[in-house]
């Protein structure tokens, strides 16, 4: 049966020539798992929220939208309150009132229904999500994916009979944004529940949607069931390839057309059937990484708790960062990685052990002095850093020491160019999307012409293009002999690109050794490809390598 | 406390509150005190470090009321020509106690009447105001944790506390309407949750559910006849305190005493209630 329709529906924003969405005509049936995918800026959250009436963007609609047969002009606004629910990104934005309890029955509450039935609702569900033990918790002891739960759980409770998700799970950490998932495949599996998700992590719904719909500047490019949709962007040269699951990356990589893996198993065994013969015997893959032996960053036997009678969050931290390395540490959510950036730059004052930056204990820096051209740190969520109406004006904030507006503007234009923000200059942060946010962030940072550059979980929230594009600007910088640390959960984008990823376990440094040797030993905190290729080929961390492999053959 | 009707307990703590501000007669004041404390001490978790603030509070206000207000017969002391009086003393002194009166009951007025119970008592009547208190009580929360991160963010890219007097002021400026920008977004983001799930699309109902106990009604009984009396005795005089330009309080007579002993009986409810309460807990327990 027909869920949702639209019929050639196109958008346009106040004060805008160009179109969000360009003629959309796409129908969704009862029970499916819509999967729509696109790079950011391209129009698939305006979309969505032309499905959701009380929170549709003002500006010029057209076109026809129905929900179950009817236009949705005319459904009253009470019976699609709860019959359509609604996720956005950030968990806690959404959230309106303090407590876990109240914030289930808010929705129920808000369309009068009686106190019984509600009881009995927020009971049901609160049991069905398994988060009766954070029933009586005040909101804001919860973690990022506990949050997200709880908004999931808040719109369950109002029985829709479709979802629809705008990358709910950008702001959560792996293991979070998998509980997360997999919850709204229990919905969608045991209850019918319609669902409409849109996306980043294509590797853990590709294999679960029944269609994948991927927008490009405002138009549906195709529509199709995922292994179609895989050769489609494959034949067509799309840069959507990237945000691909890894197995289909590999298997089209390697020059393969027909019905592709989906699943890292899938991908596993047909790896196994078509190569199995040559085994490549330990033919280690070693990435040259050009780094003088020069610490910039030590740290020994670093001790840090946030209060006296606390537990340690750093409980000796050993390690060094050379000159030109790009060290990434990887680690738990909560493991106090950014507690170590926190050491690292002075901002957390330890309270045994030292932190050398150039050779030189960070304590007998003058105040100022460790952040003038020496140490920069990102923040995780990069708007912390913005505080002007302009990208432009706050880059110029950073520019100290020239009088000349000129030349001013020139410094900043050079750095937009290596970001690539330059027609964002004029646009308000705020306005950005995440991954040109992050963009703008660097430039902000990089201004501050740093000789080492700290990175908190700089993949958060971002697609694949931009991780490829940070990437760029990353060696960019290296190349002129800026040393990268950062922090981050991301396993495919710490076995791609730095010379040595850290683990952090335990309020400590693990282990520390080059991505290859890294990843081809772990079971768990590894790359789909390194799953893939493993025992067959030796070594092989990353997808891009996988596929130079296979097409060796 | 925390377990009767929230209506019950709204209606005492309004009423103590307001006695509490009502009430200069320094008998009366120093049952407030006396009283307010203890309530705190079983309902609040508040430190010693914040009652031994109090002492400097009560030093401050003191000393500085006579400076304010130069009312008063008993000249002290005469500085540039204007009066340090003895009874504008007394009077910051009675006003400090009278001012910690206040913030003893408003503390166990936020541990006992919590968010959720506020709007149950208001939701019917201010549905909109209810929620907006419930919202506010998050975001303060949120909001430092925000200012926090954009501080130590800029000083992470060399943009704050660097600099001298006017950098680090001009600094806060901006850090300031960076907050202002975040705490917009977020509340659009907020509203835009709210409209999705039908908020002012129909009359609220509430999920809450307090039911009447007969402890309840023993409490509400309690409270009912011990402030009648109160008024009772405030009408005929029995706390009438004047303290400028002379020091005037009334004298001991019957609405006197039955003014003293309702208001102790008035102040001591909620802590015998909470003691009482423990008892009956320990003989319970001790039957597990």
């Amino acid at each position: 049966m027909e869920h949702f329709k639209t019929q050639n529906l196109s958008f346009t924003y106040p004060e805008s020539d160009i179109k969000a969405i360009d003629d959309i005509s796409l129908t969704i049936n009862r029970g499916e798992y819509i999967a729509i995918c696109g790079k950011s800026g391209c129009g698939k959250t305006t979309l969505i929220q032309h499905l959701k009436r009380a929170i549709t963007p003002t500006g010029k609609t057209e076109g026809d939208i129905f929900y179950c047969g009817a236009d949705v002009r005319l459904i009253s606004e009470r019976a699609l309150a709860g019959e359509i629910g609604f996720i956005m990104q950030n968990p806690d934005s959404q959230i309106v009132t303090d407590s876990v309890w109240h914030e289930l029955a808010f929705g129920l509450e808000n369309i009068g229904v009686e106190q019984s039935k509600i009881r009995l609702r927020v009971a049901e569900t609160a049991s069905y999500f398994g988060i009766e033990h954070i029933f009586h918790k005040p909101i804001t002891s919860l973690s990022g994916g506990e949050k997200q739960l709880v908004n999931l759980a808040a719109v369950v409770a109002m029985d829709p009979s479709v979802l629809i998700l705008d990358e709910p799970t950008s702001q959560l950490d792996p293991v979070a944004a998998q509980i997360f998932l997999q919850a709204i495949r229990k919905l969608n599996s045991e209850l019918g529940i319609t669902i409409i998700i849109v996306e980043h992590r294509l590797q853990d719904i590709f294999s679960v949607a029944d269609r994948v719909v991927v927008i490009e500047a405002g138009k549906i490019i195709i529509d199709d069931k995922p292994e179609n949709v895989g050769e489609f962007l494959n034949n067509t040269g799309s840069e959507m390839m990237y945000a691909l699951p890894s197995p289909l990356r590999v298997f089209y990589g390697a020059g393969k057309s027909g019905i592709p893996p989906l699943t890292v198993r899938a991908g596993r065994e047909w790896i196994e059937q078509e190569y199995i013969t040559e085994k490549d015997i330990g033919k280690k893959q070693t990435i040259k990484p050009d780094v003088k032996q020069k610490a910039v960053v030590e740290l020994k036997d670093v001790y840090f708790r946030y209060e006296k009678n606390g537990k340690d969050i750093l409980n000796g931290v050993n390690i060094t960062v050379n000159r030109g390395e790009f060290l990434a540490i990887l680690g738990g959510n909560g493991a106090g990685k950014s507690t170590l950036l926190g050491a690292i730059s002075g901002t957390n004052k330890i309270y045994s052990g030292k932190v050398l930056v150039d050779g030189k204990n960070i304590k007998s820096y003058k105040k100022g002095e460790l952040f003038s051209n020496k140490l920069a740190l990102l923040p995780q969520s990069p708007l912390d850093i913005f505080a002007h109406k302009t990208v432009l004006e706050d880059l110029l904030e950073m520019v100290s020491g020239v009088s000349d507006k000129k030349e001013k503007e020139q410094i900043v234009a050079k750095v937009a160019q290596t970001t690539k923000i330059t027609e964002l200059l004029q646009r308000h942060p705020f306005d950005l999307s995440g991954g040109e946010q992050q963009r703008a962030a660097i430039a902000k940072v990089l201004l501050a012409k740093p000789e080492i550059l700290i990175l908190d979980e700089p993949t958060k929230g971002i697609d694949e293009f931009f991780k490829r594009q940070l990437a760029e600007v990353i060696n960019n910088l290296r190349s002129e002999g800026v040393t990268v640390i950062a922090v981050s959960h991301d396993v495919e984008f710490c076995a791609e690109y730095p010379d040595r990823v850290a683990l952090f376990f335990d309020n400590e440094i693990i282990t520390s050794e080059e991505p290859a040797k890294f990843f081809s030993g772990n079971n768990y905190y590894t790359t789909q490809a390194s799953i893939m290729s493993r025992g067959i080929f030796n070594g092989i961390v990353t997808t891009d390598r996988l596929i130079e492999r296979l097409q060796k053959k | 406390m925390k377990n009767l009707n929230p209506v019950v307990s709204f209606i005492y703590l309004c009423g103590v509150i307001f006695l509490g501000i009502l009430l200069l007669h320094p008998v009366y004041l120093t049952l407030s005190v006396i009283l307010s404390f203890i309530a705190t001490l079983r309902y609040c978790k508040s430190s010693v470090r914040k009652h031994l603030s109090y002492l400097l509070i009560i030093i401050f206000l003191t000393i500085t009321n006579p400076l304010l207000n130069t009312g008063g017969d008993t000249v002290i002391f005469e500085y540039f020509g204007r009066a340090y009086t003895f009874e504008a003393l007394i009077y910051g002194f009675v006003l400090a106690m009278l001012f910690i009166t206040v913030l003893n009951w408003f503390s166990c007025y936020t541990a006992v009447i919590t968010s959720s119970k506020f709007i149950y008592i208001f939701g019917k009547i201010l549905p909109a105001s209810s929620l907006l208190f419930s919202m506010v009580s998050r975001f303060i929360h949120i909001y430092s944790i925000k200012a926090r991160l954009i501080i130590s963010s800029r000083r992470g890219i060399g943009l704050a506390g660097n600099g001298g007097v006017a950098d680090t002021a001009k600094n806060a400026g901006v850090s300031l309407s960076a907050l202002t920008s975040a705490v917009l977004e977020d509340s659009l983001t907020t509203a835009n949750s709210m409209k999705a799930r039908g908020y002012g699309v129909s009359k609220r109902t509430s999920y809450a559910h307090y039911p009447f106990r007969r402890k309840d009604f023993v409490f509400l009984s309690f409270t009912v006849i011990l402030l009648a009396s109160m008024f009772y005795s405030i009408t005929q005089g029995a706390t009438r305190a004047q303290f400028i330009p002379s020091i005037d309080i009334a004298s001991r007579n019957t609405s006197y005493y039955l003014g003293v002993v309702s208001y102790t009986l008035l102040l001591i409810l909620p802590t015998a209630l909470s003691i009482l309460e423990e008892i009956k807990w320990n003989i319970l327990r001790h039957k597990i």
